[in-house]
Parts: structure tokens; sequence; C-alpha cells
């Protein structure tokens, strides 16, 4: 198995009638996908070599999915963009990209007017030209996908994944869980954040049904249980704010779906007592708490839940992903051992997971993925994740929080600094400081500005979730010792 | 009803910046979210006087503005 189209091509071979994918409006059968995704291949081989980014700016879909495949087989690399961005941030992905083509329906060209590159239509890429996409020949250190993550020079990163690491994590990943050709998984991820990659990838390389939940079920929760049990959903990989959606708004007692037998969260710490709503509907299913930044493909360590949680009690981020090297290093560069009980050092991790880099952006690259400091002999990459965690007393890792500014907000990955440079740009404010206090987003702001008109701005450049709950106006910024802005100071305004 | 929908799209308008026609696809165009909506549930429980349970949050209650005024004037 050297490339994850194997993985396809395995499932066509001996389940070419089940179904491979389930949206709204239709199904797809494994020949179906695997006979399509030919013909949209064939579309783009002239158009791309081994490793080229291919934007994608389309809502998921069975047509979605296929396009998807068809760029990977055509060589090469996808890159999903969410249409609703702002253009600001959509042209940024682009320009870092380079691409020379975007494949985007029609509605999203207003979006890409600024931009040189090409539109493809989908539709286009579904017309049979009668000639065939002649194989690609792939190894598996070529890229396989790009995400974009928020980055701490206030421009996004894109995290170039290949194909080694995802067969790498995926392989573990549905052995250790017991995927199966039976399942149906329940995608709730957005394509452009890399959950989405378990749901894709883990459906292939077993045969198992892939349903798309459109966004919206997720602000219709009893909407959301009732097409999970018409689907016979099996299985839900899901970030912790979308379980918890379903549990602390009463759709779970209205209908909890019947099929489900595997529940794995990630994207933040779920709160005990959702988790103790979800196990109470359901015994005897799998729930598993997974681990790990996009930069080490998916996750890297794993905690598999039983019982019933006392209140007060923490769910680990567990232990590593057979494969995988996970390990603490504290502060002046040394190996706390899992004997050091409690004591916090930053999450590194070493192995094939460790994803190529950050894409067209060396400076980023060179910062986080360094050599090991343990290893003086010979080179080892690791990834320095920022989070911090220690070993409880069972050796499995507990996540406490980011090393730096970054946060995680309703499974969103934020740098402070990207939302103080939107901030500052509007010439009526001095300068701003965005703190992260009690789960709210909170921008101190000094300058002689309305709160409606800077949000109005800022709407124009942030994603929703970057915007600040709250703004606080200053009449002067208080400052350190050091000269920079005082965090601890603003945050005790806060508790005033 | 009028009177219902034009403040239905006041209040959306308030709350998420959007201008809505009254067949817009609400949830659709992700013009609301989760957390838009239960805001506009709470405002619309107390501007009616009426009683919206969390069970009866599904699209075709609430997915537009034509949806969302002949909902509650069922309720009054």
């Amino acid at each position: 198995m050297n490339t994850v189209t194997d993985y396809l091509k395995n499932s066509y071979i001996n389940y070419p009638d089940r179904v491979a994918c389930i949206d709204d409006e239709k199904t797809l059968t494994y020949k179906e996908l695997y006979e399509l995704s030919d013909v949209v291949a064939s579309n783009l081989i002239d158009k791309i070599t081994v490793g080229t980014p291919i934007p994608l700016i389309m809502k998921k879909s069975c047509d979605a999915l296929v396009i998807l495949w068809g760029i990977i087989k055509a060589g090469g690399c996808y890159c999903v963009i969410d249409a609703m961005q702002p253009k600001v941030r959509i042209e940024s992905i682009i320009n870092t990209l380079n691409s020379k083509y975007v494949i985007a329906k029609s509605d999203s060209a207003k979006k890409l007017e600024n931009l040189s590159c090409e539109i493809i239509s989908p539709e286009s890429l579904f017309e049979n030209n009668g000639t065939k996409a002649t194989s690609v020949v792939h190894i598996d250190t070529d890229p396989l996908y790009i995400m974009f993550t928020s980055g701490s020079t206030g421009v996004p990163k894109g995290v170039i994944v290949n194909h080694r690491s995802v067969i790498d994590f995926i392989d573990q990943f549905t052995t250790l869980f017991g995927f199966s050709c039976e399942d149906v998984i329940g995608n709730q991820a957005p394509w452009d954040f890399d959950v989405s990659v378990k749901d894709i990838f883990s459906a292939a390389r077993v045969g198992a049904a892939i349903r798309l939940i459109p966004k919206k079920y997720f602000s219709l929760p009893v909407d959301l249980v009732t097409l999970l049990d018409k689907d016979k959903v099996t299985t839900l990989t899901w970030a912790v704010s979308a379980l918890v959606i379903l549990s602390s708004r009463g759709a779970l007692e209205k209908l909890a779906p019947k099929y489900i037998n595997k529940i794995l969260f990630s994207g933040e710490v779920m709160p005990v007592k959702q988790y103790n709503i979800w196990r109470g509907f359901y015994p005897d299913a799998l729930f598993v708490n997974v681990y790990g930044p996009t930069e080490i493909t998916c996750n890297c360590t794993y905690h598999i839940v039983e019982g019933i949680y006392p209140e007060d009690s923490v769910i680990p981020a567990g232990k590593a992903f057979p494969n995988e090297r996970v390990f603490l290093l504290s502060d002046d560069d040394k190996l706390i051992s899992k004997d050091e009980k409690n004591t916090e050092g930053e999450i590194c991790v070493s192995g094939t997971a460790v994803v190529i880099g950050y894409y067209n952006n060396p400076e980023e690259t060179n910062k986080r993925f360094v050599q090991n400091p343990l290893n003086k002999l010979y080179p080892e990459i690791i990834y320095r994740t920022g989070d911090l965690a220690y070993y409880d007393e069972n050796e499995d890792l507990v996540y406490t929080s980011r090393k730096d500014f970054q946060i995680k907000h309703m499974g969103h990955r934020i740098e402070l600094s990207e939302i103080d440079r939107c901030i500052n740009r509007n010439e009526n404010v001095n300068m701003s400081c965005t703190i992260f206090h009690d789960e709210k987003i909170i921008a101190f702001v000094e300058g002689n500005i309305e709160e409606k008109a800077l949000v109005a701005e800022m709407r124009k450049i942030l994603p929703v979730f970057m915007i600040p709950s709250e703004f606080r106006f200053v009449e002067s910024m208080p400052f350190n010792n050091n000269g920079k802005i005082d965090r601890k100071a603003l945050a005790l305004l806060l508790s005033e | 009803m009028d009177e219902i929908k034009t403040y239905l799209k006041e209040l959306i308008e308030d709350a998420t910046g959007s201008c809505v026609d009254d067949d817009t696809m609400l949830f659709e165009e992700e013009i609301l979210d989760s957390m838009s909506i239960l805001y506009l549930i709470g405002e619309m429980e107390s501007h009616f006087d009426i009683d919206l349970p969390p069970d009866e949050v599904v699209e075709s209650n609430y997915g537009t503005v034509n949806a969302m005024a002949e909902y509650i004037e069922s309720k009054l």
C-alpha cells in the first residue's frame, strides 16, 4: 500500500455495490465513486503534476467527494477552502498556494475576482472526454492534502501532508477502533479541517459508507438526530463541540439514534458532564478521546474512555498511537520521564505521521519542525506542538493549555495576534490586545471608535469564530516591565 | 402576519448583521448558527410571550422567515 488511491481501488474491487457516500440528495456506490473519479482525473491530468495543490471551493457533497478523489488520482494535492470565509482570507490562501487553477462553483466567483487563476467548474470535470487517465506514478512521499490553520504572523499556514503519513495513521486508527465495511460514518467535520481526513480515508480503507452531514444540521439538533437514525449512522468521529450540541440541548432525550456504536472526539477537552450524558445513552459503545494537531496527521494520542466519570475528573489525552513517539520536553529541553507525575512539559511528536511542513513557508516550518534536542547523533525531525501536558498516575498524558497565545475556541485554532492585527488595521485604533478569558475572546482596544463600526470592519476579514465576544475600550494600555502589553493586568480588569 | 415577519427580519439583522428576505434559507446559507438561533428563540419567547420548546427547533419551523412566522402564529 503506497498511496491512498490503493484504499479506494481495493474497496472498489471488494465492494463495488456497497454504498460509498450519501448526501442529502443522492447516494454513490464504490463502483460509481471509482469510475466517476477516473473521469474527473482524466479532465485534470493535463493541468497538474505530482504535488500540485488544487484548491476546491465547494460545499461537501457526493460530487465534491468524487472531485477530491479525482484530484488525488491525477496526482494532485487537494486543498478544500470554505466558500463562506471572507474574501481576504480566501485570497491569502490561494496566493500562498500560487494556484493556476481553482475548482469552484459559479456562485463563488465574486470572492475570486481579484485572483488571476483559472476557475474550473465542477460540472465540467464530469464530462467524459473519451480519454482515460494515464496512471500517475505516485510515491508515498508525494503530498496528498493541505489544510490551512491560523498563523502567528497573521498569514494562514498551509499544513502539507503526504500519503505515507495518512496511511500510517489511518491503518492504526481503523484497526484499533474496529472500523469495518458495515459502518456508516457520519461526517461532521468540514473538509478544510483534518478531522475530515479520518472520515474520508477510514471509509475508503475499510469500504464503509460516509454520510456527509451539512453544517446546518449542527444548528438544528433534532433534525440531526433524525438524520443519524434514518441513515443508520454507526460512527461519529466528531469535534467535542458538535457532540455537546446534541447532549446539551435535549436532542438525545428526544431521539437517541439507534445504530451508533463508536464515538471518537477531539478538538478540545471533553467536559465530563457531557461525556456522562452520552455514555448514559450508549452504555455499550466505544468512546475514544483522541488528541493531536494537524501537523502530526490527525492525532498522536488516544484514550479509550470507559464507564461514568466523576464530575471533578479530567479525561486524559492518553497514550501514543502505535508507530508514533510522543514525549514531553521541559522548558530547558530535557525529557520529562513518565515517572515524573504531574510535571508539565511541551508535547513533542516524532514518527512517519509528522507531516512535511508548511507549504511555501520555510520560516514557520523551521520554527516548529525541528531536530530532536535529545538526539545529537543523526537527523531526527520532531514537531513541537506548543501544547502543555503532564503524566497522570496511569502514565496517560493530560492536556493542560497552550504554551503560547494560540488558543482553541469552539473547536477552532486561533492565534490571538491575528485578531489584534485585524483590529489594529483600523485607523482610529491605537492598539489592541486580545485575550482569552473564561472561554471567551475579549478584545481590549485603545482608540476612538464605536464597537459596531469596528465589528463591521472585522467581519470583512475574519471568520465569525474569530470575532471577539466582548470589547473593552481602555484609555491606555497597561505595559509590563519588558515593554509588552500586560495581559495579566488586562485579565485583572475583567475580574473587577 | 406581516408584523411578525417585519419583527423577525429586524431581529435577525440585529443578531447577525444580515438583511434577509421572507424566503431566505437561514441555515442553508449559514446566516443562523447554533448560537444565534438560541439568542433568537429567547428574544421571540419574551417578545411574543410564548414558549418555544427545544424539540421543535427543526428546519421546517425555523428554516425561513416565512416558516418562523407561521410557526409563531400557531403559538399565539
